[in-house]
């Protein structure tokens, strides 16, 4: 039988494996691990990449691509023009604010941006964001 | 079943019990495992339903329309009334599956929610289906229920309460 040093020691490594992002990790590590992984990406397809940009993750979020139903034009229809705001959705949902300063665990899961990029870049923007627009909008969300 | 709920189930069956009484026998780092209590009953289709449809809306009554009609909403999921509500295949089916077995024609329904509904209507709407209508004239003959609707007919909770199910007084 081993022994319950030994036990606990491999309780903490399981405990490590399994919590997995935003359990064992901060939530501003986390985040950061998610924006590595978009800028790295981003080189990858441009090797012109020098980092993200927080005022065009703003034009990004403002803008209204034209592409969408009447109800969805932009971000911020849902969102409000400001992300410290909390927003609503078209059917009477609130949406807690997309500041990181005001809803700190903001793009910290990875599965739940990506989930949420998808949905609503496809809305919006009628296509898939680029990793060069998702860490532009992080970044702008980190910003406020 | 999500990743995340194997790993808690896992962990709930490797780590109950051990650490609180190894904590008595000697002294040693304390390690504080987290076991979900209501880990079995996360993993069912009504959970997953409540959290991935109340994302957005309030999660309707599956009896609110037959089972015909929740399948072809699953299988639209990337163009949900104009938006993307797209989902992993494990979650969708997990709803589609709790939805189908409590559906308007499953035994959880009633004749008032099929009358008027013939075998070839799949409505996708909650405000087309024909119950929804006699029980809602007034707000049919506001013109509520069509233009607009999802800002207003389709926000149950704005006269039925947060969970905007029915309740007997209705």
């Amino acid at each position: 039988m081993i022994s319950c040093s030994r036990a606990t020691a491999i309780a903490v490594i399981f405990t490590m494996v399994t919590a997995g992002p935003g359990g064992a990790q901060s939530l501003p590590s986390a985040r950061k691990a998610i924006l590595d992984g978009y800028a790295a990406a981003a080189k990858q397809s441009d090797p012109g990449f020098h980092g993200f940009s927080a005022a065009a993750g703003q034009a990004f979020f403002l803008a209204h691509p034209g592409v969408s139903q009447p109800e969805t034009p932009s971000c911020s229809a849902c969102h409000t023009t400001s992300p410290l705001n909390a927003g609503r959705t078209r059917a009477g949902k609130d949406i807690a604010p997309m500041a990181v300063s005001r809803t700190p665990n903001r793009f910290t899961d990875f599965t739940k941006v990506e989930r949420w990029f998808t949905r609503n870049c496809r809305t919006v923007y009628g296509r898939l964001c680029t990793p060069q627009e998702k860490g532009n909008f992080i970044t702008f969300m980190e910003s406020l | 079943m999500s990743a995340r709920l194997v790993r808690f189930g896992l962990l709930a069956l490797l780590g109950v019990g051990m650490p609180a009484a190894c904590s008595l026998a000697e002294d040693g780092p304390e390690v504080a495992v987290a076991i979900p209590a209501a880990a079995t009953a996360a993993t069912s289709g009504e959970a997953t339903m409540a959290k991935e449809c109340s994302a957005c809306h309030i999660a309707y009554d599956p009896r609110f329309l037959p089972s015909r009609s929740w399948v072809a909403l699953m299988a639209r999921l990337p163009s949900h009334f104009g938006e993307d509500a797209s989902l992993d295949p494990s979650s969708t089916m997990a709803i589609k599956g709790y939805l189908t077995a409590h559906a308007a024609d499953s035994r959880y329904g009633s004749s008032e929610m099929l009358r008027g509904l013939a075998s070839t209507d799949v409505p996708l709407r909650i405000t087309d289906a024909p119950w929804w209508r006699r029980r809602h004239r007034f707000l049919v003959a506001r013109g509520e229920a069509s233009s607009g609707g999802i800002r207003a007919a389709a926000k149950c909770q704005t006269c039925h309460g947060a969970n905007g199910r029915m309740t007997d007084d209705d």
